[in-house]
């Protein structure tokens, strides 16, 4: 039988080879020999800070008690590292952007850097974690009795006394040697490594002796399986679904493996790695967990505690070796989760309690001392022997009774209220600091009435008469049957109403409250930690470069200070970069809601800089700008419709009139050549006419085919105007010798017609260039139509020629029926004004051609309103 | 012919979007497969056989899930490492 004192020796060796193990790698690390000390396969190893005594003595316990219910502890873990691309990734990520120390951390930067919420974080972590490490500190215990002959040569309390006591010297040594997170603790990660191997061979080592040593083989050990574990009905059922549950957050959630996971991580690459490797891990600590419990039923007494089989079967066939290794591997699995653990919780509490408490009471602004940084390492100091301290009490005050198993629940329901927070940091953008705040409240309160305080049995704040009948005798307030709801199982009760609570006031009290500019920042910068940050302007700040200087100094250290002071050119302006570099530093060292204290004291007070607010409205204003845009281009879309069915509408007339036209050419051409032809054909087969007819019949033909030839001539004049290709002949010329012109020619229809022509004004002995046949041609038509469409006995026109602003204006006014308003627009039109001549005798081109002729002279032809008969004017350029 | 068949760079970029997309759905679908094989009633499927389930059955289910999902993670964890050093 292995003695006590061989025992204690065989640790103390132990802990001696961590020393030097943790020696050695902080020296490798700091003359940057990393090598071996950055693979993932220390990364790996390190997350099995997981696997704890709970794990070691108590999965077969649990085993041992309730069947496959332990294997729903490591298949939580696993679903989640499987899947690490979309979850995990993300958070490492954030982790190293946001140089996050903590989960505390983590949750308070994400919401504002709030110092609120990182203290409520930090009391949660560490009271979830109390009983935890109380349970450590008891499976040793546990452990080292079980070598003590007789009455104990030293009580469990005193046991555990030296444990704390060992524990604590070796985590101040090794986990406050440095402040910045980002150096990481290679010391204890390396350590922490070499105690995972040590476990996972011990278990297997335990394992393989059970089947092939006590057994006889796996079929032997199958079937002692078969007769000794205990068999459930249907293995899927609320306490393995929430088991499952409880364990894949408390991966994400646990203080120490955010610690391991996060903090110390040092390459993103590193979790593909561990996505498989860690549940083989796992894997290969269960493997055996059910034939140790079978075999331990079977061949050790009644009575005997099923968690420490794994101690005590070899002890039983005479195997000290092996139990001393067994010994080694709890050993390891206690002491890893306590130094991990506390390193975590002294790194929460000294960063996010004791600093901004030391910082509101010493209201003094940079002394010229490392005065923050003694009090940081001081206050870790502190916080590690507290946080032993107070497992240590719990242990005492529960007496260590309570099975392995249900102490680690506790504790991971504890920790499991930061989730929704969490989750919904890393994923909602409308997630709120009032939110987080509230749920993690609410369900913080509903764990400790409905699961926490009640594990004391009564003891402690709820007594038992409050556990049976509830407080005040309110049946309806029951912590284990709260709302008269009939849960038998309480870690179900409790699970269900704190984590439903907190979800549900999480996410109602986000959606009522408005988040804060540094909020909102904060929430666009975990929401896509995987886009590009955006470049930033320079900013006068309040603080000069000194001021800064001796403020890094004092966090950072002098070396560290310096190093990151001479990136920077003395003579340029700090600016808001440096400032967001300087504050992650800082975050490094104190925490996320610290460092911006520090740094908006800094900066004169500044809560947050011109380019945060800027980033946060940025995205306000691509909202409205891309509002507005749409509200224009509907606009627009609008007005291009509105042109488009006025274009078609037009287009529609112009094909109607183009169609009108065609058929009116048709007609126009036909009508003569008809004549022509059947004149022709009668003068060609007539026998019998005489000279008269003969002659009326050519003369018939010769006035068609003139006809004809005038209209085709008109067509062509038109379409030669029109595309801009008529040379005109343009001399000196007067007013008055154009309209003789145009008045001689018109002097037969006039006379016809007995219509009176007036030609009057000031202008008309103006000389001007022109082509005077072109211009006679305009009048004629103008004139010729004044008669021709005149209702009057005696048509009468008056011509009047003035000056008007450097250009010549000829008015032809008369007194015919007048031309209607709506008409105005179209007369000019070659295919209207053919429409509207239907009736007429002419082709009835001549006003579009007559237009077409002023505007190649540079003038304008337009119809003026008038009271009386059509009124047109022609104004032609002087010079 | 040749001219048809021709891939233009951007669909190239866009083939490669599409398979990185793809080899990161496989990693959540690695989640999803093992909650449907251990948190579903398919676990019962062991562990209801009459008066007196076999645990033999439930062992070779459990753990064979286990392996075929570390597996699968082994795998998966090669094409993603790749990818990342793409990024």
């Amino acid at each position: 039988m292995l003695s006590f004192n061989l025992i204690a020796t065989i640790c103390l060796v132990y802990v001696i080879l961590l020393f030097i193990v943790a020696a050695v790698a902080e020296r490798r690390a700091k003359q940057g020999r990393l090598g071996i000390l950055k693979s993932p396969i220390i990364y790996t190893l390190s997350l099995s800070v997981y696997c704890t005594a709970w794990t070691y003595y108590g999965s077969v316990g649990s085993a041992a008690r309730n069947g496959f219910e332990f294997l729903s502890i490591y298949l939580g873990p696993t679903l989640v590292f499987v899947g690490w691309w979309w979850f995990l990734r993300k958070l490492v990520r954030i982790g190293r952007t946001q140089r996050i120390t903590s989960i505390a951390d983590l949750i308070s930067s994400r919401y504002g850097k709030s110092n609120v919420l990182a203290v409520i974080v930090t009391l949660l972590a560490v009271l979830g974690s109390t009983p935890y490490i109380a349970l450590q500190l008891q499976s040793l215990t546990l452990s080292f009795a079980v070598f003590t002959e007789g009455p104990t040569e030293a009580g469990p309390a005193i046991t555990a006394l030296f444990i704390a006591l060992g524990l604590a010297a070796f985590i101040i040594v090794f986990g406050t040697r440095n402040l910045d997170a980002n150096e990481r603790h290679h010391g204890v990660v390396t350590a922490i490594a070499m105690e995972a191997i040590v476990k996972l061979v011990a278990l297997v080592a335990v394992g393989i002796f059970v089947v092939w040593g006590v057994s006889d083989g796996p079929a032997n050990t199958l079937t002692l399986m078969e007769q000794r574990i205990p068999q459930q009905q249907g293995l899927f059922a609320p306490r393995w679904v929430t088991l499952t549950f409880l364990s894949a957050t408390a991966i994400i959630c646990l203080p120490r493996m955010f610690q391991v996971m996060v903090v110390e991580n040092t390459a993103e690459r590193h979790l593909a790695t561990a996505s498989w490797a860690f549940p083989l891990y796992l894997f290969l600590m269960c493997v055996f967990v059910l034939p140790i419990a079978a075999t331990g039923l079977h061949i050790l007494p009644e009575g005997s505690n099923p968690d420490l089989f794994v101690l005590t079967i070899p002890l039983a066939e005479n195997r000290e070796s092996l139990a001393a290794l067994a010994f080694l591997g709890g050993f390891s699995a206690s002491t890893s989760m306590v130094i991990v653990a506390a390193i975590a919780l002294s790194t929460m509490v000294s960063n996010h309690i004791v600093l901004p408490l030391w910082l509101y009471r010493s209201q003094r602004k940079n002394p010229q001392s490392d005065d923050i940084r003694t009090v940081l390492l001081r206050s870790r100091r502190i916080s590690i022997a507290g946080i032993l301290a107070l497992g240590y009490f719990y242990f005492i005050l529960t007496g260590g009774t309570s099975a392995l198993a249900s102490i680690g629940l506790i504790a991971f329901l504890g920790v499991a209220q930061v989730l929704p927070s969490l989750v919904g940091g890393m994923f909602w953008q409308n997630a709120t600091r009032i939110g987080a705040i509230s749920g993690i409240t609410v369900g913080f309160f509903l764990w400790a009435y409905t699961l926490f305080l009640p594990s004391f049995g009564g003891d402690f704040i709820l007594s038992q008469a409050v556990l049976d009948n509830g407080p005040l005798g309110i049946e309806f307030l029951r912590p284990q049957a709260l709302f008269g709801t009939d849960i038998s199982d309480p870690l179900i009760h409790a699970v269900f109403w704190s984590m439903s609570a907190n979800t549900v006031v999480f996410v109602l009290c986000s959606l009522l409250s408005t988040p804060r500019p540094l909020e909102q920042l904060q929430a666009l910068q975990f929401i896509n930690v995987y886009g590009q940050q955006s470049g930033r302007r320079t900013l006068n700040q309040a603080a000069t470069r000194d001021d800064l200087f001796i403020l890094a100094q004092r966090i950072l250290g002098r070396n560290h200070a310096a190093r990151l002071f001479d990136q920077l050119d003395h003579d340029v302006e700090i600016d808001t970069e440096f400032m967001e570099l300087l504050e992650k530093e800082f975050s490094g060292s104190v925490g996320a809601a610290t460092a911006h204290t520090m740094i908006s004291q800094a900066v004169g007070g500044k809560d947050i800089s011109v380019e945060d607010l800027i980033a946060v409205a940025d995205e306000t204003v691509q909202v409205i700008e891309y509002s507005t845009q749409l509200e224009e281009q509907s606009k627009q879309l609008t007005k291009t419709a509105e042109e488009l069915r006025a274009v078609n509408t037009r287009l529609t007339e112009l094909s109607a009139q183009k169609d009108d036209f065609l058929s009116q050419v048709s007609h126009e051409l036909r009508t003569p050549m008809t004549s022509i032809r059947s004149f022709s054909e009668i003068l060609r087969t007539g026998q019998n006419l005489d000279q008269a007819q003969r002659e009326h019949f050519s003369n018939v033909i010769n006035e068609e085919s003139q006809r004809l030839t005038r209209l085709l001539d008109e067509i062509l004049d038109l379409s030669f105007l029109e595309s801009g290709k008529v040379q005109l002949n343009m001399r000196r010329h007067s007013v008055t010798g154009v309209m003789d012109r145009a008045l001689q020619a018109t002097q037969q229809i006039s006379q016809a017609a007995n219509a009176e022509i007036h030609v009057a004004g000031p202008a008309l002995g103006a000389r001007f260039d022109t082509d005077s046949d072109r211009l006679a041609q305009v009048f004629i038509n103008l004139i010729t139509n004044a008669i021709k469409y005149s209702d009057k006995d005696v048509p009468v026109l008056n011509i009047d020629c003035r000056r008007a602003k450097g250009d010549i204006r000829i008015t032809f006014h008369d007194n015919g029926p007048g031309i209607p308003r709506a008409d105005r627009e179209r007369i000019f039109d070659k295919f209207a004004q053919l429409q509207r001549n239907k009736a007429g005798s002419g082709v009835g081109l001549g006003l579009a051609i007559s237009k077409e002729i002023v505007k190649n002279l540079g003038g304008t032809l337009e119809v003026v309103g008038s009271k009386t008969g059509a009124k047109f004017s022609v104004r032609l350029p002087l010079g | 012919m040749s001219a048809k068949n021709a891939i233009t760079p951007s669909q190239k970029r866009d083939e490669n979007r599409r398979n990185a997309r793809k080899k990161s759905e496989i990693s959540i679908g690695m989640t999803i497969a093992g909650v449907i094989l251990w948190v579903t009633p398919m676990v019962n499927i062991f562990t209801t056989e009459g008066a007196n389930p076999s645990i033999f059955a439930l062992l070779v289910y459990v753990f064979g899930a286990w392996a075929a999902l570390i597996l699968g993670a082994f795998f998966v964890s090669r094409m993603l490492i790749s990818q990342m050093a793409d990024d």
